[in-house]
């Protein structure tokens, strides 16, 4: 997978995290079913790390510590902390499981666990943003903000080439 | 095929992950006594009677209702709480990446 695929879809994650965490911002429906898209799109990028997983997965136990480990860790609390806030979401949803014609008694438990696991999803996606903050701000650079700069450079005109070569000249001299 | 049965593996490990949280509520369901965790406490005035708690109004917090400037407003400080937590981090990463070179560089030994 491309990388630039992968910035795409990271990106669009990390906005979808940001709206769903302020459901004040877009109310409890919109919320609601932009967290189970959050899930596929969650599984997506599991896939396109696939072989990281399986590789660094095999690797846990060899040797005793590297950065990839740390990695690894962070990754798995951040899954079962994602895990734990979509699921105990899904416990307490008004239209998701209504529109399975699935009702259930909201327990005040889960809604307990459903704010604890957001907050820990939010610790883990600063520390996984952390972890990849070279990757992210090397692509961010070569993706986005190169190309949204060379769109406001001025294009060199013909009078600007001929003034740049008249002053070389003038400096051979 | 093979996505389908990585996208299974993956649903698999999560669903176990749910069963845990399940059996975690289910616990505290039943260890917190006949209401079952999932009912407010019943309350009792100053002199021993017991009282109900007062009903939410409907609507009247605005909870399933959008608020542009609050959700902004809350975005904000999601944000800040991300680049502080980041912050930390990178500053730890930082401050490991130099003691540990400290103790590597040929000078030190």
């Amino acid at each position: 997978m491309s990388t630039k695929t992968n910035l795409v879809l990271d990106l669009t994650m990390f906005g979808a995290f940001l709206v769903i965490s302020n459901p004040r911002f877009t109310g409890s429906m919109i919320h609601e079913w932009l967290a189970v898209s959050l899930a596929g799109a969650v599984i997506t990028h599991l896939l396109f790390h696939w072989e990281w997983i399986v590789k660094v997965g095999g690797e846990f136990f060899k040797k005793l510590w590297h950065q990839s480990r740390l990695n690894f860790v962070v990754n798995i609390l951040f899954f079962i902390s994602m895990t734990g806030s979509l699921f105990s979401g899904l416990m307490i949803s008004e239209s998701v499981l209504s529109t399975f014609g699935i009702h259930l008694n909201v327990s005040q438990s889960w809604r307990s666990i459903h704010t604890l696991m957001s907050d820990v999803s939010l610790i883990m996606l600063g520390i996984h943003f952390a972890l990849h903050w070279k990757w992210v701000t090397t692509n961010l650079g070569r993706y986005l903000v190169n190309p949204v700069r060379n769109l406001f450079k001025r294009p060199a005109t013909e009078s600007n080439v001929m003034a740049v070569q008249r002053v070389r000249v003038n400096n051979d001299k | 095929m093979k996505t389908i049965l990585k996208i299974i593996a993956i649903l698999l490990v999560a669903s176990v992950i749910a069963g845990g949280f399940s059996l975690a509520v289910n616990n505290i369901s039943s260890t917190s006594g006949p209401t079952g965790g999932g009912q407010p406490p019943a309350m009792t005035s100053a002199d021993g009677q017991s009282t109900q708690p007062m009903a939410r109004p409907e609507g009247g917090d605005n909870e399933g209702g959008a608020s542009i400037a609050d959700g902004l407003s809350g975005i904000l400080f999601t944000l800040i709480k991300l680049t502080g937590i980041t912050a930390i981090v990178l500053l730890i990463e930082k401050v490991y990446g130099m003691l540990s070179s400290r103790k590597l560089s040929p000078a030190e030994r």
